[in-house]
């Protein structure tokens, strides 16, 4: 009696034989879900000291420290795939951003670091993804 | 008789009429499965400054994968990627098709745990 369940192929696909990878659904597994995502700024006042950190945090209520992803913006308004913690920018030829992230059992927090001296503001926007899976 | 499928939309979404981006769930695509997950602990002992971590998942190909990690109770929980560093401990990830590799470095008496999820969709 343990068979038992339900599975979803794509069209196509022969929900009889087809191997996990490729159903859309299956109840054997769960996926990621999002619990809660958002667009923030993050700003870097012209003039910070190298190495210093600016953050904005997203508040949460999951009492733990929550799976998450997210996604920056580049100096060219694109959004790029955020591998965190840490994803160095160019930005002027001479200048460097850190890009890093952490969760705790309160908030995610989206962190932009200086890595070499900035002439002006800058502002990224970040894309996030807090998920209800927890990670500890 | 192309147009059959599932679809299930969030509430205050006509299912009908709402783009796929509303969906929770839809037969058209397919979506990442976690195939396995756990916490594993971990910790440097000795003079190397560095632990390997093992992670068997025997599915035969390469699947996609995510973890978050913590050093020490530092700075909550990191997610990690191929190569990854926080409080002067780095990672280096490496899947393959019958387990994850997980490199970790730094100095003797540093330790943490990590989570890790491992998806049944393939990434090579």
């Amino acid at each position: 009696m343990s068979d038992f369940g339900i599975k979803m192929s794509p069209e196509n696909k022969d929900v009889g034989t087809s191997p996990d990878k490729d159903l859309v659904f299956t109840s054997a597994m769960f996926g990621l879900k999002i619990y809660k995502t958002g667009t923030v700024n993050v700003t870097i006042p012209s003039g910070s000291a190298d190495f210093s950190e600016h953050y904005t945090d997203v508040n949460h209520d999951l009492g733990y420290a929550p799976a998450f992803y997210a996604f920056v913006e580049d100096q060219n308004g694109d959004m790029i795939g955020l591998n965190v913690p840490f994803v160095s920018e160019m930005k002027e030829s001479t200048s460097f951003i850190a890009v890093s992230a952490w969760s705790d059992s309160t908030k995610l927090r989206l962190i932009l670091t200086v890595v070499s001296a900035l002439g002006t503001d800058v502002t990224r926007s970040f894309k996030y993804y807090i998920f209800v899976e927890p990670t500890t | 008789m192309g147009d059959f499928g599932i679809k299930i939309s969030q509430p205050g979404f006509d299912i009908i009429t709402t783009g796929d981006e509303n969906l929770l769930l839809t037969s058209k695509y397919n979506a990442f499965k976690v195939a396995q997950t756990a916490v594993v602990d971990w910790s440097i002992v000795g003079p190397s400054g560095g632990v390997d971590k093992t992670i068997t998942h025997n599915l035969g190909y390469k699947p996609g994968f995510m973890f978050f990690f913590e050093v020490d109770g530092v700075d909550g929980r990191i997610i990690a990627d191929s190569y990854s560093s926080v409080s002067g401990v780095s990672t280096f990830s490496n899947m393959y098709d019958t387990y994850l590799e997980i490199s970790i470095n730094g100095s003797p008496g540093d330790s943490g745990s990590l989570r890790y999820f491992i998806f049944a969709d393939i990434i090579e």
